[in-house]
């Protein structure tokens, strides 16, 4: 999936169902070709920042958008929301929160750290797939970042 | 003797005349009738003779013999008055008064010695031919002494007790008594008048001091200010009494002088009173103090002192009366006083002690004693130090030295030991005062030990306090990580279960049959209903753990938002709705609004099979409580499983005949339970249900911020 054109989404997510269901959806909408997955926080942190085996990155273009999960190994998250948008540079990415979490504390925090949108993981699969669309469209074709 | 020398020789030669006569005449006769011879004749004339010659002899030795005692007799008197003209002389000149005698043209003939004294004289021949005015007396005085002369003498009568003034040649001013006598001669014409006089210069100054002391006592005893009286010690009776008396005791003059002293006693006091008057006889008594009684019947209480006076010829007392009723009750106020605080301090819990400027304890009372396990005769007398030593070591008595020193107070909390080791402990109130410092100890042993006690149970509780909340915190952060977990880690399975079927679905088609896809669906509303299940049970723990926001809610707005949220335009055709005005009513607004949501939701929800379908939604509104109301006559529920409507995960209605998880009622429940409401249901298998539920009114809305 790596390739030497911008990566359009770095998608942040533990459970491989989910990866593969998440990937199915844009797939199916043809909204994303160069998508990368990291499985945790601390990867996710590499990849941003090009640190440990993403160091060759350095010169590479941010991610269009990171579509990030709150339950998270090693680092969680909102840790990771928090450390992105305290960084001057890598603040305007937008993040987008996929999370399977209506907890109240979640979107509070979530919005207060700076995270671009909230968006729940429906379980109904049909209804997961509209939702996924809806954030591609917005956040890969409609939205311009500075 | 003159008469007698007169009359003698005459008598004698009558006498004679007549013995001879008498015998010339009768002898003869006498002769011849006796027949008596001539010879007889011869004898007649020597007898004669002899007869005539003794008579002679007899009278002249009588005469002879009286005339030697006459003479004798004469001898005497002449000695005698001899004897007396000494005498007189002697008294004219020793006596005390003055004397002196003037002929009736009043001069002097004569006077006493200590009369020429007064008059000048070296001598008292020499007032002989004087008059009073060659004497130095004033002429005006002199005038009036001649004047009472020719008075006397004039009247022939004694003026007795002239009191005149003299002034003697040395010019002293005398005050004089003088008698004046008229002097008769033995045919008792008046031939001049004999005077005397006495000096009462000094009685008469005496006299007149007397009198004048005299005034003054009388008007001591009449216008003293304290009563005062005189009383016969005989019989009582009052003799005298002044003005003061008067105004006290409330008689008149009249009437007290009828009264005897034991009128003005009391009853029980007169016997004493009767003794003490017999026994008691000095010159002067301070006989202490008496009650008396006033004529109104007030008795009075009176300071008597009393002097023994003669008071017109009676033996008596004279009285004054001091009132000191009120001295007496002032008194005895104090001593009253003074006996209710010495009691009260000495029977006080609180110790009292006074302390010495040289640490001498100088008054304890009886809790002192019980606190420092002492006798009184232990510390009286003796310093601090020595009762108790190595006190001077302690923090405490250099607080008292401050103190006393300072003249400042203090109040401490001080643990005493004792010499058995014991120890307790005091509260000190320490004072300065004139004799050193005072302090009030109070024995708080027991508080201290009470508090010690709470003390520990304090800490004992607050460990077991911090325990539990750490339990409770660890179990509440335990369910947390659950909930977490569960709406999280339980819904990415089912996702994918979803997912992965509807996969199977759209990229496995061919290869199921029609109930090959109809399982597929099973599995999927299974995944469906899980999802819900999960998403309520979340909203269930929600509630618990929501902070609490209070605010006046516009519950009518609130009913109206909801039904608006929950029914579809179409429904809203099927049903009839009716709103009453709803009050305000204070509560968390976003947790009430789940009420509503809930309550209204599930009347929708159980009506909808029915057709004009009717919700009321209204209120009663009791003392404290407002309670409102939502009525359906959709399919209502029976009765008999009332008490399981508000259990969670209870359902009354299958799933098949209504869709639903059981936790909806569980939510409200806990909603109205965290408002300190109640919440209950009525109804009827297929005759509608009414929900209610009551909320508290309350003033201060905006005051009552809780949270969970």
């Amino acid at each position: 999936m790596n390739g030497s054109s911008q990566i359009e989404i770095l998608l942040v997510e533990d459970n491989p169902n989910d990866v593969e269901l998440t990937l199915r959806a844009l797939k199916k909408n043809n909204i994303a070709n160069n998508i990368v997955v990291v499985p945790d926080g601390e990867e996710a942190l590499e990849f941003i920042f090009a640190k440990g085996k993403y160091v060759s990155r350095v010169d590479e273009k941010e991610p269009r958008v990171i579509l990030l999960d709150l339950k998270l190994p090693k680092v969680s998250g909102l840790e990771v929301l928090e450390i992105i948008k305290k960084d001057p540079v890598k603040r305007k990415i937008p993040v987008v929160v996929l999370t399977s979490s209506k907890e109240e504390n979640d979107i509070i925090e979530s919005y207060r750290l700076g995270v671009n949108s909230y968006i729940v993981k429906p379980v109904d699969f049909e209804k997961f797939v509209d939702a996924v669309r809806e954030l591609g469209l917005y956040w890969l074709l409609l939205n311009q970042i500075p | 003797m003159k008469k007698i020398i007169d009359s003698l020789p005459l008598r004698v030669s009558l006498l004679y005349a007549l013995v001879a006569g008498i015998w010339i005449v009768v002898s003869d006769n006498l002769i011849s009738n006796l027949g008596v011879s001539p010879l007889l004749q011869t004898y007649k004339g020597w007898f004669f003779v002899f007869v005539t010659a003794l008579l002679l002899y007899f009278i002249l030795k009588k005469l002879i013999s009286r005339l030697i005692i006459q003479n004798n007799e004469l001898k005497v008197i002449e000695k005698e008055l001899q004897e007396k003209s000494s005498m007189l002389n002697y008294i004219l000149d020793n006596v005390p008064q003055s004397i002196f005698w003037k002929d009736i043209n009043s001069t002097y003939l004569g006077c006493n010695e200590v009369f020429s004294k007064f008059a000048g004289l070296n001598s008292p021949d020499e007032i002989i031919g004087k008059t009073d005015f060659d004497l130095p007396w004033p002429k005006g005085e002199a005038d009036n002494y001649v004047k009472d002369d020719k008075e006397v003498i004039g009247n022939n009568t004694i003026k007795r007790n002239i009191e005149e003034p003299l002034q003697t040649a040395e010019g002293k001013r005398l005050i004089i008594n003088t008698t004046k006598i008229p002097l008769h001669d033995s045919n008792d014409n008046v031939i001049g008048v004999l005077g005397v006089f006495d000096d009462i210069t000094d009685r008469k100054h005496k006299e007149e001091a007397l009198i004048e002391s005299e005034i003054r006592y009388r008007m001591l005893f009449e216008s003293n200010p304290h009563p005062m009286w005189v009383y016969d010690t005989e019989t009582f009776n009052i003799l005298a009494v002044n003005d003061a008396a008067i105004d006290k005791y409330g008689y008149t003059k009249e009437e007290f002088l009828k009264l005897t002293i034991k009128d003005i006693r009391p009853e029980d006091d007169i016997n004493q009173l009767i003794d003490f008057v017999a026994v008691r006889d000095e010159k002067k008594i301070d006989s202490g103090i008496w009650k008396h009684i006033l004529k109104n019947g007030k008795t009075i209480h009176v300071e008597i002192y009393s002097h023994k006076i003669d008071f017109e010829n009676k033996k008596a007392r004279l009285v004054l009366a001091n009132d000191v009723t009120e001295r007496i009750a002032a008194e005895e106020a104090l001593k009253n006083s003074e006996l209710r605080h010495r009691s009260t301090l000495e029977n006080m819990d609180e110790g009292y002690q006074i302390i010495g400027f040289d640490w001498r304890y100088i008054y304890v009372n009886d809790s002192v004693c019980r606190q420092a396990k002492k006798s009184r005769k232990e510390l009286i007398g003796y310093t601090m130090p020595e009762a108790f030593p190595g006190i001077e070591k302690t923090k405490m008595f250099s607080m008292l030295k401050n103190c006393m020193k300072q003249r400042t107070s203090a109040i401490i909390e001080n643990e005493f030991k004792y010499y058995d080791g014991s120890s307790g402990w005091f509260q000190l109130s320490i004072q300065p005062v004139p004799e050193g410092i005072f302090i009030l100890s109070l024995d708080i042993t027991e508080r201290k030990e009470a508090e010690n006690q709470i003390l520990k149970l304090n800490a004992e509780l607050e460990r077991r306090v911090k325990e539990r909340t750490k339990q409770l915190e660890d179990i509440n952060k335990e369910l947390e990580a659950f909930t977490y977990s569960v709406s999280h880690d339980l819904r990415s399975p089912l996702r994918a279960i979803d997912g992965f079927s509807k996969i199977l679905l759209e990229d496995y088609s061919q290869l199921f049959d029609e109930e090959g896809k109809r399982l597929l669906s099973v599995i999927r509303n299974n995944t469906s209903q899980m999802d819900l299940l999960i998403t309520d049970l979340l909203s269930l723990s929600r509630v618990a753990k929501t902070h609490f926001k209070m605010s006046v809610v516009n519950m009518k707005e609130m009913a109206i938002s909801v039904f608006e949220e929950i029914l579809s335009h179409k429904q809203k055709d099927r049903f009839k709705i009716n709103i009453t005005e709803l009050p305000e009513i204070c509560g968390d607004d976003s947790l009430l609004r789940q009420v509503w949501y809930n309550l209204i939701s599930n009347a929708v929800k159980y009506s909808s099979p029915k057709e004009n379908s009717e919700i009321e939604v209204s209120y009663i509104t009791q003392k404290d409580y407002i309670t409102y109301y939502i009525k359906d006559n959709g399919v209502g529920f029976n009765p008999d499983y009332t008490h399981k409507l508000f259990g969670v995960f209870q359902r009354l209605h299958s799933a098949s005949e209504f869709e639903g998880t059981g936790v909806g009622l569980a939510i409200v429940e806990r909603i109205i339970n965290r408002h300190k409401g109640k919440v209950w249901g009525e109804g009827k298998l297929n005759g509608g249900a009414v929900f209610y539920f009551s909320l508290p009114i309350e003033e201060n809305c905006n005051e009552r911020q809780q949270s969970n």
